[in-house]
């Protein structure tokens, strides 16, 4: 164990409620402005989503980081003062395949550890969810099927980059972990203006083109976000923020497979960005579990801008 | 691990395990349904459930989840404030202003008369009281077209908006200012007016106010590719009249048949995008008048006559890797101006546009037709139809944004065509009738700059060149524009 992981636990501890409080002042001194201040703005939004983001975040990881340092000081006691070979700190985070900008290839598991052991890597019993998707009414591009609920590490830290390049997004389909940031370069000699009204992943990146610096977002609530340019009504793109890191793209014969899903009963949904999600739940033993899905291809829906007017039809 | 770490670490563990004693079990966290803020909360309480802590610390962590739960309730407060209080209208717009050089009077047209001998075309002498030759357009200093001067003639009385003499000055071009009203999820509400600053006269301000587009769209279908138009709109031929605006187009000027098909008439149109890409698209419009513009010689923004104008656009794009579209468009009405609906007047084109990386590709062709006055009926002095023949019309221009800052452009034009007033049958050489012969071709050069999203700069230069019999006139212009959009 290096110097570093000998430091106090009470000191890090301190150090981490400092860090998890910060926003909190930051928050305080920020009621005092706006009661002064006009209606909020899209940059309002974004800032305070992404202060309870981070709060959120750092919850939870704080929590996650404590429990694992506490048992390991108690396997550390039980050894005798002697560390098994397996343990140590909890490890970084490995981001998901998903959020390269490349789906992961079908058949793994959108998490970094894939395995097909009867445990997981805290311990837990797990199995593999696998199955079929098949598609009504037409044909979708991509589909993903995720376990819901998941409990594991968020996307914090990690990145995915969406680019705007001629008057499209590139990829226009993306599963992240809740917490991941996307940036959304803008390769074009023309504005755009990225933004999305879908829910509390709502934002407003406002109008930047070529060579400007890109602008993101964190997206840290579970759902589907889409995501359009307020300039370009043909623009868009649809990103599902999943929960943990356990999901997987559909391959071309339809078939899935999700490794290291814990015992229990679970909740599995497929998803595309032109279908209904579909949903059931399952119990999945150490033997894994099976669920196959059909997926409704829905029509076509316009979209309005971001102040809820449609588009005008001529601009483009 | 050293000894001297593990004795600071066991008081510490020790005291944890002690109040983990004291501690009763966290609770299990409710099930919260998917794609809901409950899913965060109880994957934190998931994580917190087997976690053993402190009780100062468990006290610290409740108080935080605590906190973040009245700033969520804040942001969802806040946001239906925000959404309660969006506007049902947005306004837009932006102010033109530029400055301009001519060359000779600003005018460009010049008169054919004299004897049959000193006339480019002596086969019309005595058979029109006037005859000019040129383009009465082509010195074009704005986006609206307006003409630095339309020349001085004697027994000509014209609306001369700009009449600069041939004078270089400052212009506000345009004061544009566009509403657009959301009337539910798929229809919209949209008035575009200018105002316009110009000399007056006579005790007379000279400043005038231009309704431009009033109409409501209506997305008729759930995918928002049929679109169904009423009001005063634009109009389905060719492709300019995307881009007639000074602030969607990339350089300055129209084109010289412009006049012909960014006209904004009244009436009821449709358009629907079919295949994935919209790689079809069909426009149809049954209008009071033809798509010409107001300052041309053929416009009715109340029709005089009961035939409407039918008026049509059909696109492609060939391949969809190939950013292509090809449209074929035309229009069929009574004769704008006319009393009656006896005689035809039409326009057909096809067009092309294409992009290539920052390199945009524009190319039209135009036809079209007007009888104008017939030899065997008597008109309304105040509702002389004039006839046209616009036996061959067309551009290709090419943009291209060299950086996302500065672009240039380059536009080669040409037009050949007849506008007549009167009939030279019935009416020889007397009276108002006239007659514009144009053989003009134009060669345009410019650069933009896009400060940023709000600030356009534009320089333009354009050279007016005339063929056939008519001798050069002296017509080029300099224009530059300042755009500043909101």
């Amino acid at each position: 164990m290096n110097g570093a992981r000998n430091f106090p636990i009470c000191a890090r501890f301190v150090m981490a409620m400092t860090v998890a409080f910060a926003p909190f002042s930051v928050v305080a001194a920020e009621k005092e402005k706006t009661a002064e201040l006009p209606p909020p703005t899209g940059a309002d939004f974004a800032r305070l989503q992404r202060e309870v983001a981070e709060q959120r975040q750092l919850i939870i990881e704080m929590m996650r980081v404590e429990q694992q340092r506490y048992d390991m000081l108690l396997r550390l006691l039980q050894s005798g003062g002697q560390l098994p070979p397996t343990a140590s700190l909890p490890p970084p985070v490995t981001p998901p395949a998903g959020t390269t900008g490349t789906p992961p290839p079908a058949g793994t598991g959108g998490g970094s550890a894939v395995a097909s052991t009867s445990k997981g890597s805290g311990g837990e019993r797990v199995g593999t969810v696998s199955g079929k998707v098949d598609v009504r009414n037409g044909s979708v591009k991509d589909a993903y099927v995720y376990v819901d609920m998941a409990k594991g590490s968020s996307g914090r830290g990690h990145t995915l980059e969406i680019k705007q390049k001629d008057k499209q997004f590139w990829p226009q389909t993306a599963v992240v972990q809740k917490g991941t940031n996307i940036i959304f370069p803008n390769m074009d000699s023309v504005f755009h203006n990225v933004f999305s009204t879908s829910g509390r992943n709502s934002f407003d990146l406002g109008s930047y083109r070529q060579g400007d610096t890109p602008r993101s977002v964190v997206l840290t609530t579970p759902g589907v976000v889409e995501v359009f340019c307020n300039i370009h009504a043909k623009m868009n793109a649809a990103i599902l923020v999943v929960p943990g890191p356990l999901f997987a793209k559909v391959g071309a014969d339809g078939s899935y497979k999700i490794d290291n899903v814990p015992v229990g009963a679970r909740r599995i949904v497929a998803w595309s960005p032109s279908a209904k999600p579909a949903q059931q739940k399952i119990d999945v033993g150490s033997g894994g579990g099976q669920a196959n899905f059909t997926l409704d291809v829905e029509a076509a829906k316009a979209h309005t801008n971001k102040l809820g007017q449609p588009y005008g039809s001529y601009k483009e | 691990m050293s000894r001297i770490g593990l004795t600071l670490l066991l008081p510490t563990l020790f005291s944890t395990v002690a109040f983990a004693q004291a501690l009763p079990p966290a609770a299990a966290p409710a099930e919260a349904p998917a794609g809901t803020e409950a899913a965060d909360m109880s994957a934190a309480a998931e994580a917190d459930t087997d976690a053993v802590l402190p009780v100062d610390t468990q006290t610290q962590i409740n108080d935080l989840r605590e906190r973040m739960l009245d700033l969520e309730q804040r942001l969802d407060q806040t946001r239906q404030v925000a959404t309660a209080r969006r506007p049902i209208v947005s306004v837009s717009g932006y102010v033109d202003a530029g400055f301009f050089a001519t060359q000779g009077t600003g005018a460009g047209i010049i008169q054919d008369s004299g004897a049959a001998g000193a006339r480019a075309y002596p086969e019309y002498m005595n058979r029109y009281g006037w005859v000019f030759l040129g383009d009465i357009l082509s010195t074009a200093v704005n986006s609206r077209g307006e003409a630095a001067d339309l020349g001085e003639f004697a027994g000509i009385d014209r609306f001369d908006s700009v009449n600069s003499n041939g004078a270089p000055g400052f212009i506000i071009n345009e004061v544009n200012l566009t509403l657009n009203a959301a009337l539910s999820s798929s229809a919209l509400a949209t008035a575009s007016v200018n105002f316009v600053p110009r000399s007056g006269h006579d005790f007379n301000i000279g400043d005038f106010v231009e309704v431009d587009i009033a109409q409501l769209e209506w997305m008729a279908t759930r995918d928002g590719r049929t679109s169904i138009f009423v009001g005063k709109f634009d109009s389905v031929i060719g492709i300019e009249y995307r881009e007639r605006k000074a602030s969607q187009r990339f350089g300055i000027t129209p084109t010289l048949m412009a006049r012909y098909t960014t006209g904004t008439p009244i009436g009821l149109k449709v358009r629907s995008k079919f295949l994935d890409g919209d790689r079809i698209v069909v426009a149809a419009a049954l209008t009071n008048g033809s798509s010409t513009t107001e300052q041309f010689h053929f416009y009715d923004e109340v029709d005089s006559n009961a035939g409407k104008t039918a008026s049509g656009r059909l696109s492609v794009k060939p391949a969809p890797a190939l950013d292509l579209e090809i449209g074929l468009s035309g229009e069929y009405g009574s004769q704008d101006r006319a009393l009656d609906s006896l005689d035809p007047m039409w326009f057909w084109g096809v067009d092309l546009l294409g992009h290539v990386g920052p390199v945009d590709i524009k190319a039209q062709y135009l036809r079209g037709r007007s009888e104008g006055e017939r030899a065997d009926r008597v008109y309304d002095p105040n509702h002389r139809p004039y006839g046209l023949d616009l036996k061959n019309g067309g551009y290709l221009e090419v943009d291209w944004m060299i950086t996302p800052v500065v672009g240039v452009y380059g536009r080669g034009e040409l037009r050949d065509a007849l506008v007549w007033l009167g009939n030279p049958d019935t009416l020889t050489g007397t009276g108002n009738d006239r007659l514009y012969i144009t053989k003009s071709w134009r060669a345009v050069g410019g650069v933009r700059a896009v400060i940023n999203e709000h600030i356009v700069l534009k320089a333009e230069y354009l050279h007016n060149g005339e063929y056939g019999r008519i001798p050069e006139i002296a017509n080029d212009v300099f224009t530059s524009s300042l755009l500043l959009i909101y």
